[in-house]
C-alpha cells in the first residue's frame, strides 16, 4: 500500500479520522493540504480557526498546524482577533454551511465588508449533519431533512453571493466533485490580499443524502455536475475586488494616531482650598458642563480630590444641563451631589432655578445670573455673567465668566491652573474665552 | 508600509494628578498593563472605554477593532490572545449576557483576557443609563458548566486604573480571563486620580516545544503562542494536557476542570483584596464593593465619628468570595449590614459565609446610595 503522499500535513496520533464513509470533508481537507504543499506555506505560519459541526472537524483535529477549535458560529470573528493579533500569519478559516451562514453569518458578512486579510473554506454540505440532519440557511427548497419531514418551506442563502456583495476581495465556489480546481481555488484564496471565500459544495450523504435520494457519494458527485451542466449552480471566480486591507488600514490609523497626539504638559501647583458640593445648572449649550469639566480638571490637576457627575436632555439646545463638582482636600464619599447638600449653586436661567434649588442645603450660596434675578430669592448673589461674556466678545463665553468667577470667589482651584486648562481643551475663540475667564476672575475679586 | 515607532503610554497619558472618567481610567489602565488589543461594540455605559481605546491605542502599537457585535467582540479578544496579545473588550449587562459563551471558552482554553461589564440596571433594556450593580452573579455564574471566576470591582476612579492593570496582571498569571465589575456611576464620572510613572505586570510565560503540557496545570502551564511553531490544538471540548479532544473519559474531564478551578482557589488568599475599618471587637459590621463601598465608607465613618460601633470591610475582590474573611470578622459581631445596588445579591453570598445576623440594604431604581440615605438606613435598624 503506498503511502498518502500529504500524510505529513496530518497529526497521525489522531488517525483515523471521524468522518462518515463518503463525506466531502475528506475531499477538503486533502485539496487544502495539496494548496499548502503546492504554495510552500510555512506551516508554522498557518493557523487553522473553525467553529463547531462536521465540518469544523475537518482541520481540528486532522491539520497538523496551530489550531483554533471555537465556539458555533464564532470562527471569523476569532480569526478576526488572531490576523490583526499577528498580521504575519496566514489565518484559515474552515468550517460549515450552519456555523459560517447560518449562525455566524452576521461575522462573514461584517468580515467581508472590513476585508480582512482571511480565508475562509466554507463547507455547504446543505445540512447539520453533526446533529443529525436539521434544515439549515443552505438547505434547497423542498428538500426533506429532519427539521422540514415534508420539503424546507425556505429558500437557500447565496453565501457567495452575499460574501461578494458584502465587498470580500475574493469569492469563488467550486464543488468537490472538482478537487483539481478547488485546490486552485483554495490557492488564490489563500493569495489574496483581504478576505477570500470560497464556498465548497460538498456531499453529506449520510444524514442529507439519503433522504433527498441520493444515499451515496457518487450520487451527490452526480448530482453536482448536473447542475452544473444545466446551469443552475456557478462554478469558479464569483467576484474580485481591489479594495484596501483591513489590517493595512489600521496601520494607516496608528500613523495617523501617532502625529496627532497632544504635546505634554508640565505639572501644575498643589493648591488647596475650599471643600464643596457644588452644581451649575443652565440650559443645554451654555457650556456648563465644559465649566465643570476644566474646573474639576484643574483643580484634579492641583493635587485636590474632585468628583464630578453630569445631566444633560436629550436635546442638544433648550433642554437643562447642570455638573456636579465635589471638592475636596480630604476623601470624597458620595457617588453623586445629593439632593439638599449643596454648598453652592449657580443656575444660570429661571428655569435652571426652579429645576435645580432643592438641591442647595439651607444657607447654601446661591449664584445667579443677574438676569435671573427677579425670579431668585433675595439672598442670592447676582453676576452679570451674560453682560460680562459680551464684553469679552461673545455672548457664548458665558461659561468660562463662570468658571473665572467661581475659582476666584470660591478658591477651588489656582487661577493659572484654570487658564492653562483652558488652553488645552478650548478650540475656539481662545482669546475671546481667556478673556471672558477674567472678567469673571476680576467679578469675583471685586465684589 | 512600515510604521513608525510607537508611543509609549506615558505619551498617551500623562503620569501624575489626572481627572479623568471611570472608562477612561480603565482604557488607560489596560494600555499602561500592556493591552494591545481592544475589539468592542457600543453600549452605554461603556462606550467611552471603547472610544479611548479607539483614539490612544493606535499611537501606542496596539489594534482597535469595532466588531459587528458583542459576540464577535469577546471572540476577537481570544484570538488575539493567542496571537501573542494582551487583550481586552468592554460592555454593559446586556453585551455582557451575549458574551457568557465565549467568556467560558476563554476559561476552558485558559486564555488570559479581561473583560470590563460597566454595570447597568437591569434586566433586559431596564433603565439602560442609570448605574446598577446587578451583574454580580452573572459575573460568577454566567456561563455554562463548572467555572472559576476572578471579578474585581473599583469604588474609585483611581481603581477603575489600578484594578484593570491587576485585572491584567492575574489574567496573565493564571492564563484566566478576569472580570472588572465597574458601574454607570464610576464609568461616567470624572474624578481625580494619581497615574504612576508605570505598572508591574506579570509577563505572560510562552511555551516551548520543550513542554509537554500546555492546559490543564494547577500550577498553570505556559500558554503556547501561534506562530510559535507548537502546532498547538485549542479547544473549548475536553482536552488532554496536550490540547487534543478527548470528550469521552470520566478523569479526563474532571481532572482539566478541577485544574482549572484549583489554580485559582490554591492562590485565594493573594486574590482576594479588602480594606477594613475598625477593629475586631466591632459590634456591627457593614460590607460593601464597588461605588457603593466609597458611601459605606462615608456613612461608616459618620456612625463611628456618633460613637456607634461599627466597623467596614470593603471587597475590592468580590470572586473568588472571601468566605474565610467575612466568616472571621463577623464571628463576634450582633449585625451585619450588606448595601448594595441589586436586590442583595452579595448580601446573600454573605449570610451564607457569616455566622451573624445578616441586613440586605437593596436599593434598585438607577440611583447611588448615599452617605444619608445609609446611615439612617442603619440608625432604622437599630
Amino acid at each position: 500500500m503506498s503511502a498518502y503522499p500529504l500524510l505529513e500535513y496530518l497529526r497521525r496520533e489522531e488517525l483515523p479520522h471521524t468522518m462518515c464513509p463518503g463525506c466531502g470533508g475528506g475531499t477538503v481537507l486533502n485539496t487544502f493540504a495539496r494548496a499548502i504543499d503546492d504554495m510552500g506555506v510555512p506551516r508554522d505560519d498557518l493557523v487553522l480557526v473553525s467553529g463547531i459541526g462536521c465540518s469544523a472537524w475537518i482541520p481540528s483535529p486532522n491539520f497538523e498546524a496551530d489550531t483554533l477549535h471555537t465556539t458555533h458560529g464564532r470562527a471569523i470573528a476569532y480569526a478576526t482577533g488572531v490576523a490583526v493579533g499577528n498580521p504575519d500569519l496566514e489565518t484559515v478559516v474552515i468550517s460549515g454551511d450552519g456555523d459560517l451562514a447560518g449562525i455566524g453569518g452576521n461575522h462573514l458578512l461584517h468580515a467581508a465588508r472590513r476585508n480582512v486579510d482571511l480565508t475562509v473554506i466554507l463547507v455547504n454540505n446543505f445540512t447539520y449533519g453533526m446533529t443529525g440532519g436539521q434544515v439549515a440557511p443552505t438547505t434547497p427548497h423542498d428538500s426533506i431533512t429532519t427539521t422540514s419531514p415534508f420539503g424546507n418551506p425556505e429558500d437557500a442563502i447565496d453565501i457567495s453571493g452575499v460574501a461578494a456583495e458584502a465587498g470580500a476581495a475574493f469569492v469563488a465556489r467550486q464543488t468537490t466533485s472538482r478537487p483539481q480546481t478547488l485546490v486552485n481555488d483554495i490557492a488564490r484564496a489563500m493569495q489574496t490580499d483581504g478576505f477570500a471565500l470560497v464556498e465548497v459544495v460538498s456531499q453529506c450523504p449520510t444524514v442529507y443524502g439519503r433522504r433527498n435520494e441520493m444515499a451515496t457519494a457518487p450520487e451527490m458527485l452526480e448530482w453536482m455536475e448536473a447542475q452544473i451542466d444545466a446551469g443552475e449552480l456557478t462554478v469558479g471566480t464569483i467576484a474580485e475586488t481591489d479594495r484596501p486591507e483591513f489590517i493595512e488600514s489600521l496601520e494607516a490609523v496608528s500613523e495617523r494616531a501617532r502625529s496627532e497626539q497632544m504635546p505634554a504638559e508640565d505639572a501644575a501647583p498643589d493648591h488647596d482650598g475650599r471643600d464643596l458640593l457644588l452644581r451649575i445648572a443652565g440650559e443645554g449649550g451654555q457650556g456648563v458642563v465644559t465649566a465643570g469639566s476644566i474646573l474639576g480638571e484643574a483643580a484634579a490637576r492641583n493635587g485636590r480630590n474632585v468628583f464630578k457627575t453630569e445631566e444633560y436632555g436629550s436635546r442638544a439646545r433648550g433642554g437643562l444641563a447642570s455638573a456636579d463638582l465635589i471638592l475636596s482636600d480630604g476623601e470624597i464619599f458620595e457617588a453623586a451631589v445629593p439632593s439638599g447638600d449643596a454648598d453652592l449653586l449657580v443656575a444660570l436661567t429661571p428655569s435652571a432655578l426652579q429645576a435645580h434649588q432643592s438641591v442647595l442645603k439651607s444657607g447654601g450660596d446661591l449664584v445667579v445670573d443677574e438676569t435671573t434675578l427677579e425670579t431668585a430669592p433675595s439672598e442670592a448673589t447676582a453676576v452679570p455673567f451674560e453682560r460680562l461674556a459680551e464684553e469679552a466678545g461673545d455672548a457664548r463665553a458665558l461659561n468660562m465668566v463662570v468658571l473665572g468667577y467661581l475659582t476666584a470667589a470660591f478658591d477651588l482651584a489656582d487661577v493659572g491652573t484654570v487658564r492653562g486648562t483652558i488652553d488645552r481643551h478650548v478650540e475656539r475663540l481662545l482669546s475671546t474665552n481667556r478673556r471672558a475667564f477674567d472678567l469673571g476672575v476680576e467679578a469675583a475679586e471685586s465684589a | 508600509m512600515t510604521e513608525s515607532a510607537p508611543l509609549t503610554p506615558t505619551d498617551v497619558l500623562q503620569p501624575g494628578n489626572q481627572f479623568l472618567t471611570g472608562d477612561e481610567a480603565i482604557a488607560y489602565g489596560a494600555i499602561y498593563a500592556g493591552c494591545r488589543f481592544f475589539a468592542g461594540y457600543p453600549i452605554t455605559p461603556a462606550s467611552e472605554v471603547a472610544e479611548t481605546m479607539a483614539e490612544a491605542l493606535p499611537a501606542v502599537g496596539g489594534r482597535y477593532v469595532q466588531m459587528e457585535d458583542e459576540l464577535g467582540s469577546i471572540a476577537a479578544v481570544i484570538g488575539a490572545a493567542w496571537a501573542g496579545r494582551m487583550a481586552m473588550t468592554a460592555t454593559s449587562g446586556p453585551g455582557f449576557s451575549l458574551m457568557q459563551e465565549n467568556l467560558g471558552y476563554a476559561t476552558m482554553t485558559e486564555t488570559p483576557m479581561v473583560l470590563v461589564d460597566v454595570q447597568r440596571s437591569g434586566p433586559s433594556t431596564g433603565q439602560a443609563t442609570l448605574p446598577a450593580q446587578g451583574d454580580v452573579q452573572q459575573a460568577r455564574w454566567g456561563t455554562h458548566g463548572d467555572h472559576p471566576a476572578i471579578v474585581l470591582s473599583p469604588a474609585t476612579v483611581q481603581e477603575a486604573f489600578d484594578m484593570t492593570v491587576r485585572a491584567f496582571d492575574l489574567a496573565e498569571q493564571y492564563r484566566t480571563p478576569v472580570v472588572l465589575l465597574a458601574d454607570g456611576v464610576i464609568g461616567h464620572a470624572s474624578e481625580s486620580l494619581t497615574v504612576p510613572e508605570s505598572v508591574s505586570v506579570t509577563r505572560r510565560e510562552v511555551a516551548t516545544p520543550a513542554e509537554e503540557t500546555y492546559f490543564g496545570d494547577p500550577s498553570v502551564a505556559p500558554m503556547p503562542q501561534f506562530g510559535e511553531g507548537l502546532r498547538a490544538h485549542v479547544t473549548g471540548s475536553t482536552h488532554e494536557s496536550d490540547g487534543m479532544r478527548d470528550v469521552k473519559t470520566r478523569s479526563v474531564h474532571d481532572s482539566l476542570v478541577r485544574a482549572i478551578h484549583e489554580k485559582i482557589d490554591r492562590d485565594r488568599a493573594e486574590l482576594i483584596e479588602f480594606e477594613t475599618v475598625g477593629d475586631e471587637d466591632v459590634d456591627e459590621l457593614v460590607v460593601s464593593y464597588g461605588i457603593t463601598g466609597r458611601t459605606a465608607a462615608g456613612a461608616v465613618r459618620q456612625l463611628r465619628d456618633r460613637g456607634r460601633s461599627i466597623g467596614h470591610l470593603r471587597l475590592l475582590t468580590l470572586w473568588p468570595f472571601p468566605d474565610q474573611v467575612i466568616e472571621s470578622r463577623t464571628a463576634d459581631v450582633s449585625r451585619v449590614y450588606v448595601p448594595e445596588l441589586n436586590l442583595g445579591q452579595v448580601a446573600r453570598e454573605v449570610e451564607r459565609a457569616a455566622p451573624a445576623p445578616v441586613e440586605s440594604l437593596d436599593r434598585i431604581g438607577g440611583e447611588p446610595w448615599t452617605v444619608a440615605d445609609l446611615v439612617a438606613a442603619i440608625e432604622g435598624d437599630q
